[in-house]
């Protein structure tokens, strides 16, 4: 056999088959797609052109059972359904496994068929007897069914003419090319409804087709001849590795010779001599590979010596040398690094095979989406994530996602979408896998933990939903009501998660019951080097990976932050108890109880900790190197790493470090009722910043104000529209507290410093910032805002007491609105703005499509009430325009359900009318917020503007809704305050009920 | 234990050359073979709560070997705080090297097969342990260590298994 020839067709045969499985499924999704099936067709053709000429039988024999069935279906159009894709997946999986076998071995390795090909004639035939019965019904007797399927089985050489002419020729009974030429043109031109032309043409396809069967065997050789290109291209191409192949293929040829030689002597020789090379790429053993990334690992602690030793010298030549050495060293690590990842697509690529199969057999319809294929990660990472993914895969499409009735039932769209995302997060990758399934029940989740004696009853009482999730990854525990083909054993999420814990990631669950369940999986780009805190504790350094990290606290021990329960101490984070490990005694390092030191707070994802130590070094790159067998039981230590001097640091696993933290299920208990009760009071509670001005105590919620900046007084500067500051190289407006009152300010020395409070959307990329000048600021504190007078002042929300002296509680969103009435105009315009438009006249949906368009929303369309009702399931707007008068539900049915909803309660309603002058009291409905002429663009587009500005503030308060509960809607800008001054007292209702 | 039977054999028919140590007032002997290099006392990494008879990690040339301490193995008091001691990096069947910390280092001597004996009840349990034999010299008894049933005996989760039924991840 000629080798280059063979590693060519390889090559050929391996990229077109590549992509079949994908076209295949798209096919299954647009069976009407021409061009689709003919690329399918013409891949399976020239694989099986190709072995006729190579001698490789039964790659020929699956080859021909698919493409006479692919013909067949391309002849007559025929609708693929999922049964007869399922069969051409599986011919395509025979012939990658053919082609495999023969790329390893060298020769076509001896596999039986005869069943698929078998099942794929009978395809063919059914697809034949189809068409047939069709064909019959419609040529009535001029053809018998029997016939009709043998006529059509070789008359797809005229692929490209009109089924009627084909059908035609059936007619007359001119089946093949030979056929047709036989009966010539005269005869041609008389049958209807051909004309001369169409004889013409039929005849010309009818020789060149007759003549390509003919010289079918000679096409190959030109292929030969194009062969050394394909080795010239071998030098630049990227150095692909697989792992082991080369290995494996020499045990594979040690111990088959035997056979070889007695089943295909004269092929023998050749073989093992050398073995056809298909991909332009050189593979290299994983071995070398890591044997190089150890040695690479070796020369960065050295060169870490080195460079330190060097900078101890002195010497100026040294440096230089040291520093050549330093980046030579550091690029080659890199690159060595890169030569071992891979696109995640790489594991990610029989997804939607595995989910379509799923699908199939279990009747669920489930569409794959993947954000961020092209993610790169270590390549022994990824073959070991390959096992525990699939498993999720499986168990989100068999658990997660429900029966399509199911769905119905729900409202949910009948078919489900399993998305997976990769995106890389400083030296780390998260991997997302969401499901819009029926979610998991912590409850059930717990109830079967306590059956399984994982849980106490106690414990299951007082778990938190996130910890009650996280149990599914507990050994024994699988929710699954039966046991299915493809998961339910109750074995598997425990092995996901050692396998991913195995590599050194971490995995956490979330679910929502009715929505849908999300998985994270936290890895790190790479194994051997990783990105590492360095701790001091007791005189003596470990290392902590990075990945864990969350962030580091410097904690007094006087603090009022720690709390003792049960002897284990806590911090307090941000309103959370943090339990806190005290590593020296954790390690029995040392009995000193004190609180004295830095937090390191580690996130594991289902539960956060902290641990305390004596020092934080810093960030460093580290290499891990595994520890021996005298370490094996201790789970806190995930490795060890040299550092830069030459010393040995031992790398803590903080998983293991976060089971040492368990210390007694009581203190977890504890844990979770303070925690429970401080967030409650929490929530109750607002932070509020406390001044004076003129003798009289203002508050003002915290929500907005970023900073508080203590300035010399000519650090606000006066231009000709008011006062302005210039703050972190930005200028921003000034308003002065006392301003805004009408009142004087306070007379103070030129020098004596003032307090500004910068108050900013909270968005550090907006730039909304405004500055607030203040005269004596009190205290910041957190107190229960209860408003026992509303006031008439837009300035203010009302009046509070606060330690017992009556306060005056700030509205934040007026005070913002008059250094600049578009503060929320700008969020408004923000392209993450949802729209839903419903009209069911194509006239006006052409014309205001494009006015929403240039405002850059997300736009969604409905053409009636009904339509946008289907949207709305799966769609949360933040507006809706509608029209009044629509078929089915129209536009006042359609606002009032949407009213209803309370999903969408903070929608806006817009309805668009075709009156020149719309108002809202001619409609009678108190359902929209305004109602706007569709006519005119240009005013349309102001208007829809306008209605986002008064509602913008309500926007935002919904989506602060926790921390801002005392805050009302804010006033709208003052031209249309008057107009809408009925809304805004009613918000201040809302705000009085709150607190 | 198959392993020793082994290597006895294979004592009768080649002579073997042992590393003379010496732990307290013991004398023992290391299969030459087994002995990567002998090194002084070496930075060493103190790891919290790792078995007793862990010293720490060292850095032997880029490579982290685990150091034992033999006289804690043995159940002898503890060296006297700054007495020099030497490190015998040996090899185990298991593929991972160890640093055993001796008192002295003798010198390499070579096994005299009339003078091996097998190791008699009398020995103290801890030697008895880890023996293959014994040599009886004009003023001395050295015990033939066999390091792999040695190491085993320092790890706990092993309960004493030889290092040769582990496998090192």
């Amino acid at each position: 056999m000629d080798e280059e020839l063979l590693g060519e067709f390889l090559t050929e045969s391996n990229e077109n088959l590549a992509a079949i499985e994908q076209q295949l499924m798209d096919l299954e999704a647009n069976p009407d797609d021409e061009e689709l099936l003919g690329s399918i067709f013409r891949t399976i053709h020239t694989v099986k052109g190709s072995c006729g000429f190579l001698n490789l039988h039964y790659l020929e024999k699956v080859a021909h059972a698919g493409e006479n069935l692919l013909s067949r279906i391309r002849a007559l159009k025929y609708q693929v359904n999922e049964d007869i894709v399922s069969l051409l997946l599986e011919c395509a999986d025979a012939i990658t496994q053919l082609l495999e076998g023969l790329e390893e071995t060298g020769k076509e390795p001896e596999l039986d068929h005869s069943d698929l090909i078998a099942r794929l004639k009978a395809c063919e035939q059914q697809v034949a007897g189809a068409d047939a019965g069709e064909s019959a019904a419609k040529t009535s007797d001029k053809v018998d069914s029997d016939d009709a399927g043998a006529a059509q089985a070789s008359i797809t050489w005229l692929d490209d003419m009109d089924a009627s002419i084909i059908e035609a020729l059936q007619g007359e009974r001119l089946i093949t090319a030979a056929d047709v030429i036989a009966a010539g043109f005269a005869r041609l031109k008389d049958i209807q409804p051909l004309t001369s032309s169409d004889a013409l043409k039929i005849l010309g396809i009818a020789r060149s087709a007759a003549q390509t069967e003919e010289q079918g065997e000679q096409v190959i050789p030109t292929q030969a001849e194009e062969a050394p290109h394909g080795e010239e291209a071998v030098v630049e191409a990227p150095v692909e590795v697989k792992p082991s192949v080369a290995k494996e293929t020499t045990a594979q040829q040690k111990s088959k010779p035997q056979k070889d030689s007695q089943t295909k002597a004269p092929q023998k020789a050749q073989t093992k001599a050398k073995k056809p090379q298909s991909n332009a790429s050189i593979r290299v053993d994983i071995e070398l590979l890591d044997e190089l990334m150890n040695q690479v690992g070796e020369l960065v602690l050295t060169r870490n010596s080195l460079v330190q030793m060097v900078r101890a010298s002195g010497s100026m030549d040294l440096m230089r040398v040291g520093r050549d050495v330093d980046q030579i060293t550091e690029q080659l690590q890199d690159q060595l690094l890169r030569t071992r990842m891979q696109p995640i697509q790489t594991i990610w690529s029989s997804v939607p095979r595995i989910v379509r199969d799923i699908g199939k057999q279990l009747d669920k319809k489930i569409k794959v989406v993947m954000q961020g294929e092209d993610t790169e990660l270590d390549r022994t990472i990824l073959n070991a994530l390959k096992d525990p993914l699939t498993h999720i895969i499986r168990n989100s499409c068999d658990h997660g996602i429900e029966m399509p009735s199911v769905r119905a039932e729900n409202q949910k769209q009948e078919q489900g979408i399993l998305t997976l995302s990769a995106v890389q997060e400083s030296g780390f990758i998260l991997i997302t896998i969401h499901d819009d399934g029926g979610g998991i029940d912590a409850e059930r989740i717990k109830e079967k933990a306590v059956k399984m004696g994982v849980l106490s009853e106690e414990q299951a009482a007082t778990i938190s939903k996130k910890a009650a999730l996280q149990l599914i990854f507990h050994a024994g525990l699988s929710t699954a009501e039966k046991v299915t083909n493809f998961s339910g054993r109750g074995v598997g999420m425990d092995v996901v998660r050692t396998e991913i814990e195995r590599v050194g990631g971490s995995v956490d669950i979330d679910s929502t019951v009715g929505e849908g369940t999300t998985l994270r999986i936290r890895i790190p780009l790479t194994l051997a080097i990783i990105s590492a805190m360095v701790i001091g504790c007791e005189g003596q350094r470990f290392a902590i990976p990075q990945m864990s990290v969350q962030e580091l606290l410097s904690t007094p021990e006087d603090s009022d932050d720690w709390r003792l329960i049960a002897g284990q101490p806590f911090y307090r984070l941000r309103g959370k108890l943090l339990p806190v490990m005290r590593l020296k005694q954790a390690l029995d390092l040392s009995e000193d109880d004190t609180l004295h030191g830095s937090i390191v707070v580690v996130d594991m994802g289902d539960r956060t900790f902290g641990i305390l130590t004596d020092q934080i070094y810093g960030a460093e790159e580290i290499v891990v190197k595994p520890l021996g067998i005298h370490f094996q039981h201790l789970n806190f230590y995930g490795g060890c790493s040299i550092l830069g001097d030459g010393t040995v640091i031992p790398i803590f696993d903080c998983n293991g470090l976060a089971s040492m933290i368990q210390i007694s299920s009581d203190v977890d208990a504890m844990q979770q009722l303070q925690e429970d009760a401080e967030v409650g009071e929490v929530d109750k509670q607002q932070h509020s910043l406390l001044f004076n001005q003129a003798g009289m105590r203002y508050a003002i919620p915290m929500t907005l104000v970023e900073r508080l900046e203590y300035l010399k007084p000519d650090a606000i500067e006066k231009t000709a529209t008011g006062e302005i500051l210039q703050y972190r190289g930005e200028v921003i407006t000034v308003l002065r507290w006392s301003d805004l009152l009408g009142e004087p300010q306070a007379s103070k020395e030129a020098d004596e410093e003032i307090y500004c409070l910068i108050l900013s959307d909270g968005d550090p990329n907006s730039g909304k910032r405004m500055c607030l000048q203040v005269d004596d600021v009190e205290d910041i504190l957190e107190v229960p805002m209860d408003i026992k007078k509303a006031s008439d002042n837009p300035l203010f929300l009302g009046t509070t007491v606060i330690q017992e002296i009556a306060t005056e509680v700030v509205n934040v969103f007026e005070v913002v609105q008059r250094a600049d009435p578009d503060w929320f105009a700008h969020q408004a315009g923000n392209a993450s703005m949802k729209v839903l438009f419903v009209e069911d006249a194509q006239f006006f949906r052409q014309l205001v499509i494009p006015v929403l368009e240039s405002m850059k929303f997300e736009i969604r369309i409905a053409e009636d009430g009904e339509q946008a009702k289907k949207v709305l399931e799966t769609f949360t707007p933040d507006l809706i325009l509608t029209d009044i008068e629509m078929p089915n539900i129209n536009g006042i049915e359609l606002a009032t359900w949407v009213k209803a909803q309370p999903h969408l309660y903070h929608c806006i309603i817009v309805a668009l009318t075709g009156k020149q002058d719309a108002n809202l009291d001619s409609l009678g409905s108190d359902v929209f917020a305004d109602v706007l002429s569709k006519m005119d663009s240009q005013a349309l587009s102001e208007n829809i503007t306008r209605v986002l500005n008064e509602h913008a503030g309500h926007h935002r308060d919904s989506a602060e809704q926790q921390t801002s509960q005392v805050l009302a809607k804010p006033p709208h800008p003052s031209s249309y305050q008057s107009v809408h001054h009925s809304t805004r007292q009613s918000a201040q209702e809302s705000a009085r009920k709150v607190a | 234990m198959a392993e020793s039977a082994i290597s006895a054999t294979k004592e009768k028919k080649h002579s073997t050359e042992l590393l003379t140590c010496r732990v307290g007032e013991q004398w023992i002997g290391f299969r030459v073979q087994q002995v990567r290099e002998v090194v002084k006392q070496q930075p060493r990494t103190h790891m919290p709560k790792a078995p007793d008879a862990v010293a720490g990690l060292i850095n032997l040339r880029g490579r982290v070997i685990t150091e034992l301490e033999v006289r804690k193995v043995i159940g002898l008091s503890a060296r006297d705080e700054g007495k020099p001691f030497h490190v015998a990096i040996v090899e185990t069947l298991g593929g991972e090297d160890f640093g055993l910390i001796v008192d002295d280092v003798g010198g390499v001597i070579v096994l005299d097969e009339q003078a091996f004996e097998s190791t008699p009840q009398s020995l103290d349990s801890a030697w008895r342990q880890v023996s293959d034999g014994v040599l009886k010299q004009e003023d001395r008894v050295m015990v033939l260590v066999n390091v792999d049933r040695f190491v085993g005996l320092t790890v706990p989760s092993l309960g004493g298994v030889d290092t040769a039924d582990v496998t090192v991840h």
